[in-house]
């Protein structure tokens, strides 16, 4: 078993080194000179000297990515460009806000999901079942912003009872993790119901059914048992899109976490805030990973060790 | 397609593949319905200028913040601006957002998941471990990161979006060649001298394409809601583009006063992402052979 687990830590780095790179070539994508980009073309030159000296501009680019990661791997991930904090303070304050939002979401997206998808399932083509695929399907074609100004419109504004915005208690929570949450819960809706059916066509049901199990006793045990499985892998893959969601549902709350950041950042052509803020939130996405493959490993016994 | 479609209809019995499909598909409401709603959109695009009451771009100051009416449908915006004209011009560029965003990404990941699968070996685990590298990265979140190196605009986002949503087609297209590369045709083609690139183009990509186009249709969508969400944010469409997402932050502030400006172009983008989802669901469906 910690074999396993030392294997998929090992697999990772390759992994989020790439994710390094391509958050330090972000900067270097843009046609022109970096620092035209940063600075903008009204800078004074010593700022511009200076920047290009920081930034070993005149070293070959490879030579640059590494300097830029052995900065990393000490914590400095830069100055803000406006300004001046260590981009590490800022992503401190920062990430907690997104972090509550997206956990949350989650654990109201599994709460729900979960258990409409396998509801579904049982009951297939019942008026149960096209009821809640019919709103799970209006609940993944809906902007997680436009649910979220609805939302705020209704309980905010209408019945007064929950607060449109800000940050610090759970209160302040309540709207965002509704928004967020219940668009990824149609989604796992959605994935738990084809699950589900998927394994209900498996041959050993068949033989539960056919020696004459209760089907209570077969969906239970036999079915939602196996398809609880790839659901981890399912739950495990939408993460990064929660995360994105995240990014976006703060925006509609105002709440100042890892999104409003980065959209700051990008009006200010602050690229070490940017980059900062996209790194970790590749990190985060990686290690969410790595503890989905490690339960999915306590799950399931047939996985390989080795 | 009509042709096509007439063609089978005719002939009951044929027992083609893409008959067997058109057939299912015409018996499957919720591709029916998906794909009117989507002929609908796309009507309603082209005849913007014909179906818009007003001019979509024309100011008048007096009317501003005026709610639905007889003569404004949907009220008009923060510059007296006819918020019906608004929407439906925006019909014209949440399609071509989609159709650019999904484009971009089939092409980049069929040609990816192609190469990968046909070459394999070293190929094949270097473009797999790039997949990995670029799944790491929350979509939204990689899209604003490209597009902040570019000008905002509509054209920037779309392409950032597309520059990270091919994982999909490139991971689906690797699965569906890796079986396909071992077809008595494809060993045939090569027996008799067929370059790689022309067995890849001509033997292996037409029997490839089947899946991809459905994975494409449900990803329309997704698509949709992406573009949305950066234009919302204030990186895709800038002002005074009719951009569902950008009317939608442009009305925010003003939700208490007046709700309009935020619900209906919202409505918009459901109606829009909820056709494409019925018409990719249905047609998923059709192609299943487990699907009664």
């Amino acid at each position: 078993m910690w074999e396993y687990i030392w294997k998929r830590i090992l697999m990772l780095i390759p992994v989020a080194l790439g994710a390094t790179f391509v958050v330090f070539a972000l900067i270097h994508i843009a046609p022109g000179d970096p620092v035209d980009l940063m600075l903008g073309e009204m800078a004074s030159q010593d700022a511009v000297d200076e920047m290009r000296q920081e930034l070993g501009l005149d070293k070959p680019l490879l030579v640059q990515y590494f300097t830029w990661l052995g900065r990393l791997f000490r914590g400095n991930l830069g100055r803000s460009i406006r300004t001046h904090q260590p981009v590490s303070t800022i992503l401190r304050q920062r990430v907690p806000v997104t972090l509550e939002l997206t956990f949350s979401a989650i654990a109201l997206a599994v709460l729900i999901g979960v258990p409409a998808g396998v509801v579904s399932a049982v009951k297939q083509y019942s008026l149960l079942d096209s009821c809640l695929m019919f709103i799970a399907l209006f609940g993944v074609s809906m902007p997680v912003f436009w649910q979220g100004m609805m939302l705020i419109l209704v309980f905010g504004f209408y019945f007064g009872v929950a607060p449109i915005s800000g940050y610090g208690s759970f209160a302040h929570l309540i709207l965002p993790t509704i928004a967020l949450g219940t668009i990824h819960a149609a989604v796992i809706a959605r994935l738990t119901r084809s699950s589900m059916l998927e394994c209900q066509r498996l041959d050993y049901v068949r033989t539960a059914r056919s020696k004459g199990l209760r089907e209570r006793r077969i969906v239970t045990r036999h079915v939602l048992r196996n398809a609880l499985l790839p659901l981890v892998t399912i739950i495990g893959l939408r993460i990064p899109n929660i995360f994105g969601g995240a990014v976006i549902t703060e925006t509609v709350f105002g709440r100042v976490g890892m999104g409003r950041t980065i959209v700051q950042a990008i009006f200010n052509r602050d690229f070490p805030v940017l980059q900062g803020c996209v790194l970790l939130l590749a990190l985060l996405v990686i290690i969410s990973n790595l503890f989905v493959d490690i339960t999915y490993a306590f799950l399931d016994p047939r996985i390989q060790y080795d | 397609m009509t042709r096509r479609r007439m063609s089978a209809a005719h002939t009951p019995r044929s027992s083609g593949a893409t008959s067997i499909v058109l057939r299912k598909l015409r018996k499957n409401r919720m591709a029916l319905a998906g794909l009117a709603s989507v002929l609908l959109l796309v009507l309603v695009a082209i005849l913007a200028p014909i179906l818009a009451p007003h001019d979509f771009q024309e100011q008048n100051l007096s009317e501003r913040l005026r709610p639905p009416s007889l003569e404004y449908p949907f009220g008009t915006d923060l510059l007296g601006r006819c918020l019906l004209s608004r929407v439906i011009y925006g019909t014209r560029i949440a399609l071509l957002a989609g159709v650019v965003i999904v484009s971009i990404q089939v092409c980049l990941g069929g040609i990816v998941g192609l190469v990968a699968a046909f070459y394999g070996k070293a190929i094949d685990t270097i473009i797999m471990r790039l997949v990995d590298i670029v799944l790491s990265f929350p979509p939204i979140v990689l899209a604003l990161g490209i597009a902040a190196a570019f000008r905002p605009g509509l054209l920037t986002g779309l392409v950032a979006l597309g520059l990270v949503g091919w994982t999909t087609y490139a991971r689906l297209m690797r699965s569906e060649v890796l079986t396909l590369r071992e077809e008595c045709y494809v060993e045939a083609a090569r027996a008799i001298g067929a370059s790689n690139t022309r067995i890849m183009l001509r033997h292996i990509l037409p029997n490839a394409v089947g899946p991809i186009l459905v994975t494409a249709t449900m990803g329309m969508g997704t698509a949709l809601l992406a573009a949305a969400g950066l234009a919302f944010l204030g990186i895709g469409s800038q002002p005074p583009s009719p951009d569902w997402g950008l009317m939608l932050a442009t009305g925010r502030p003003y939700l208490r006063r007046a709700p309009w400006l935020a619900t209906i172009p919202g409505l918009a983008i459901m109606f829009t992402v909820l056709a494409f989802n019925f018409l990719g669901d249905g047609v998923r469906d059709a192609l299943d052979p487990r699907q009664q």
